[in-house]
């Protein structure tokens, strides 16, 4: 690693931890660079501004999680409907990591900044929207996997997989709000039942 | 938590080090589905969540964590599958 990729992955880190643990709006370049250990200047030769770094940080996070956790449970070695319970344990211990080591549910970084910025910033939102459209998309895959080797009966995959994608941010948001981690664990499973039919 | 008893032989070991959470436990909840019940798996691990995640996942799914414990930066449990 250069010194210079070194410091971007420095101040994205930094941004990320912050960002995710409080908010976009709680959180100000000078102590990004402070918990960083960069000047201003060099902060602004990668990111014209905190927006810039927040568009980034979103770009990089979703690229640990394609290749990470959400690869690891979405295995196509593994049935399709089994990958669905992965996707529940892994959001489980990732957010009580967080719980376990400062006491805190951190939520979805992505449902977090969603909820914050939406009305805010257009071109952020819109970044966001095409993040968890990714997301969905996975959903969707598996379920026409799981149709097509006769695990499901056919169904709407688009919106079902939309549903399935609503479901999850929305039992992280209450477990969030509940700082319990469990949650997750006791409704994640039913994730499996939902299903919007096809309409003609 | 380490036990006094660590079993000295297992049918397979996974190398989760490097990894970092939840990765292990999904791949420990992976090699586990390809071993016989009353199988032990080693699971050796640096990531020091590793240590409250494997008791949280053992005691969720019902296989019996027969011992934890941290040699030099390596974490290592034995499971025995349910």
């Amino acid at each position: 690693m250069t010194p210079e990729t070194d410091t971007r992955t420095r101040i994205l880190a930094t941004a990320r931890e912050m960002f995710h643990s409080r908010s976009y709006a709680d959180v100000g370049i000078q102590e990004i660079c402070v918990g960083a250990k960069v000047q201003k200047g060099s902060f602004y030769h990668f990111f014209p501004s905190k927006h810039d770094l927040a568009m980034a940080v979103i770009d990089d996070m979703a690229d640990d999680w394609a290749h990470g956790f959400v690869a690891e449970a979405f295995d196509q070695n593994l049935p399709p409907v089994e990958r669905l319970d992965y996707m529940i344990d892994a959001a489980y211990y990732w957010q009580k990591a967080t719980v376990d080591a400062e006491g805190r549910m951190r939520g979805c970084l992505f449902g977090n900044l969603a909820l914050e910025m939406s009305t805010r910033d257009e071109v952020m939102r819109a970044k966001l929207n095409a993040v968890f459209n990714k997301a969905k998309d996975r959903f969707r895959a598996t379920l026409d996997e799981a149709v097509q080797a006769g695990a499901l009966a056919a169904m709407d995959s688009e919106h079902t997989a939309t549903a399935m994608l609503a479901y999850l941010e929305g039992i992280i948001l209450l477990a969030k709000t509940r700082n319990e981690p469990e949650l997750i664990l006791v409704l994640g499973p039913a994730i499996k039942t939902l299903r919007i039919e096809l309409t003609n | 938590m380490e036990s006094q008893q660590t079993p000295n032989s297992s049918n397979q070991t996974l190398d989760a080090r490097g990894l970092n959470c939840p990765l292990p436990i999904l791949r420990t909840k992976k090699a586990l589905n390809a071993l016989h019940s009353g199988d032990t798996l080693k699971v050796v691990s640096t990531d020091p969540g590793s240590l409250k995640d494997m008791v949280a996942f053992c005691s969720q799914t019902g296989n019996t964590l027969l011992s934890s414990q941290q040699a030099g930066s390596d974490y290592e449990f034995f499971i025995r599958k349910a």
